[in-house]
């Protein structure tokens, strides 16, 4: 099964296939032969080729998960490749208008100002959700014609962030 | 005996403890809140003392000797912070027939004004830091105090405050030029000329003497900590013994803190601070009349326990201690729920997995377990790692070790900050004063990003999406190895 990792800033494709024992997953360029038990509701002892184990707690909120190794957190968004086509349809259909967070989290910059004219793919606004920053473009060329939140401020899930005005 | 804890959190834990072991049977007391936090379970009564806010229930007296009185206990045991270093609290225990296990409230008093402790002190032949008490009236008397105690000395504006108004002077020639720019900015920031003089302890460090008295006069001390590595003035990881302590120093420092505790007529567990420059010369600063936080590194090397101890000679016992030796040395870090990475912010919220280091030599007084949802209400320790080993050096390793196997998911903590600690060269050589940690917080918070790892723990994260997307799709036929194990552990439960 095909997927789209997102994690920092980077799409990366991903295919997961089940073995007889354990899986093969393919990320980016890098194949992996590995295993994954679990070990209670959070802990997993993920286990590489050459018998490396890591043990790993998993947290998922909605399509971004939180893998805690021991000394360190990597945050990641994982979507298979049709929902993400249709979010991003979505974005299209609803080209212009509101621009609003998909989730919950802190505005880390505002790239766009009131009156400022924006291509599609431009980017608005970087929130930062889950110690990861995602940059929010544009669906449309446009016109701003609103700008709702400023640096540092943490919104909700839905907030509405950049108003664009379709050309 | 029945012993009413008037505290919450680990200390609350740990005093807990220290009953059992004595046999007494312990009341908890909590705020809404803090209806099953862990002191809560783990006591044998648990009595109600208001809403949220410390002031409206840990720091409420009349709430506090109510439940203790509605519970039948004999006893009530501050634990550290809220009432522990209150005077008023210990006379209403006292009024009302309770034992207070601590000091008397007159040696609260004494010590907990800096101005009559000190005086206390200096009469008692206590070194404190020297320093003029009164404002001087010309730059003779400058120069004198600048001749008596050596440069470098800081002179500062009586009125000032907030780092305006004082300067550091290490060279004579500068002595006069100094003098004349504070007192100068002492009229332009505060309306008053009016300047003294301190000496200058150069990067210091703070070492404190463990006492310990009972109510007949005996008391003695239980060797030193080494307090040294703080941020915003509170401690963070504390040893004992101090790597730059040796046995003539520790019975300096031990009968001074003995000297010192005794002018106030101290019994119970009290903690003598002192400031240590690069000489070896040490100064009282204040005393804390209470069981210090950092208490079980002294526990964990002299081999005893302090709040049993204390609980003993509140009840009038004498001291039983004899030939007591130090063994070994033993670290502690303070586990607060604060995001290093971003300047450590408080980080409150849903503990989701927690699991504590074991094994030989490790310690954990903890406060929290998983799925406890730490309040944003109080202070954010979680809990206290102690680790205690034959030598510092084994015992940082050990520390690392159990780093390691320390996890708390759900929240940030500062686990990761000492992780970094406990590997930087500066620390295995015990080279550190009091702004260490300020100069390298930077060093010390680089957050880490999984190095090598990334790649792996995209494809566990893609193998559990994976997972997740065959069992929403096939409810009923779903062959996830998951739900194959679920169903056996069910029906194991069922056999």
């Amino acid at each position: 099964m095909k997927f789209i990792a997102r994690h920092a800033g980077e799409e990366i494709p991903i295919e997961v296939e089940r073995l007889a024992s354990g899986y093969r997953v393919r990320v980016g360029e890098r194949w992996f032969i590995v295993d994954l038990a679990e070990a209670g509701r959070f802990l997993r002892s993920f286990r590489l080729e050459d018998g490396t184990q890591l043990a790993l707690i998993h947290h998922r909120d909605g399509t971004m998960h939180e893998i805690s190794l021991a000394d360190s957190t990597v945050h990641v968004d994982i979507t298979d490749p049709l929902s993400l086509k249709r979010k991003r349809i979505e974005d299209e259909m609803g080209a212009g208008g509101a621009i609003r967070a998909l989730m919950p989290g802190r505005i880390v910059r505002v790239m766009v100002h009131k009156g400022d004219a924006v291509r599609k793919g431009a980017g608005l606004v970087v929130l930062e959700a889950m110690k990861m920053e995602n940059e929010i473009q544009a669906p449309t060329e446009g016109i701003v014609d609103e700008v709702f939140v400023e640096a540092g401020q943490t919104v909700e899930s839905g907030a509405e962030l950049v108003h664009i005005a379709p050309l | 005996m029945k012993v009413l804890i008037a505290n919450r959190g680990e200390i609350a834990v740990r005093v807990i403890r220290a009953c059992r072991e004595l046999g007494y049977s312990t009341v908890a007391v909590y705020s809404e809140p803090d209806r099953a936090a862990l002191h809560v379970l783990y006591a044998d009564q648990a009595m109600p003392i208001g809403p949220a806010p410390s002031r409206e229930s840990y720091l409420r007296i009349d709430r506090i000797i109510d439940a203790a009185k509605k519970a039948g206990a004999d006893a009530i045991h501050p634990g550290y912070g809220f009432l522990a270093e209150n005077a008023s609290f210990a006379r209403a225990c006292i009024d009302e027939g309770l034992i207070f296990v601590g000091p008397s409230a007159e040696s609260i008093d004494a010590m907990g004004s800096k101005t009559e402790s000190r005086q206390r002190m200096q009469a008692a032949g206590v070194p404190v830091v020297p320093g003029l008490t009164e404002p001087v009236r010309s730059f003779d008397e400058i120069a004198a105090f600048a001749r008596n105690v050596g440069l470098p000395i800081m002179i500062k504006a009586s009125a000032g405050g907030g780092g305006k108004g004082l300067r550091f002077v290490e060279r004579e020639d500068d002595l006069h030029p100094a003098f004349e720019r504070v007192t100068s900015e002492a009229q332009s920031f505060f309306g008053d000329s009016a300047v003294y003089a301190e000496k200058f302890i150069a990067s210091p460090r703070h070492i404190e003497v463990q006492v310990l008295g009972d109510q007949h006069g005996n008391l003695l001390h239980i060797g030193e900590r080494e307090c040294t590595l703080q941020r915003r003035h509170q401690k963070v990881v504390e040893e004992c013994p101090s790597p730059i302590v040796d046995e003539a120093l520790r019975q300096k420092l031990g009968d001074m803190a003995v000297r010192a505790a005794k002018a106030v007529n101290y019994y119970s567990t009290g903690t003598i601070e002192c400031l240590m420059g690069p000489d070896r010369q040490f100064y009282f600063l204040e005393m804390n009349t209470r069981l210090q936080v950092e208490h079980p590194v002294t526990e964990m090397v002299w081999g005893i326990d302090l709040v049993k101890e204390q609980l003993r000679v509140a009840r009038g016992e004498k001291l039983a201690l004899r030939d007591i030796k130090p063994s070994g040395h033993a670290i502690e870090c303070r586990i607060y729920a604060e995001d290093p990475s971003r300047n450590f912010a408080p980080s409150p919220g849903l503990i989701r997995y927690l699991n504590l280091p074991q094994g030989p030599g490790v310690r954990n007084d903890n406060g929290v377990y998983s799925g406890y949802i730490v309040p944003v209400f109080y202070d954010p320790m979680l809990s206290k790692l102690i680790c205690h080993a034959p030598t510092r050096a084994d015992a940082i390793a050990r520390m690392r070790r159990a780093l390691i196997e320390y996890r708390v998911e759900g929240i940030e903590t500062t686990i990761p900050f000492f992780t970094a600690l406990m590997s930087h060269p500066d620390f295995a050589a015990a080279k550190f004063d009091t702004g260490f940690l300020d100069r390298n917080l930077a060093e010390l918070t680089k957050e880490r990003s999984g190095d090598g790892r990334v790649d792996a723990a995209i494809a566990a994260a893609a193998i559990l999406a994976f997972e997740e997307s065959q069992q929403v799709r096939l409810p009923e036929n779903g062959d996830s190895p998951w739900k194959h194990a679920g169903r056996a552990e069910a029906l194991k439960v069922r056999l």
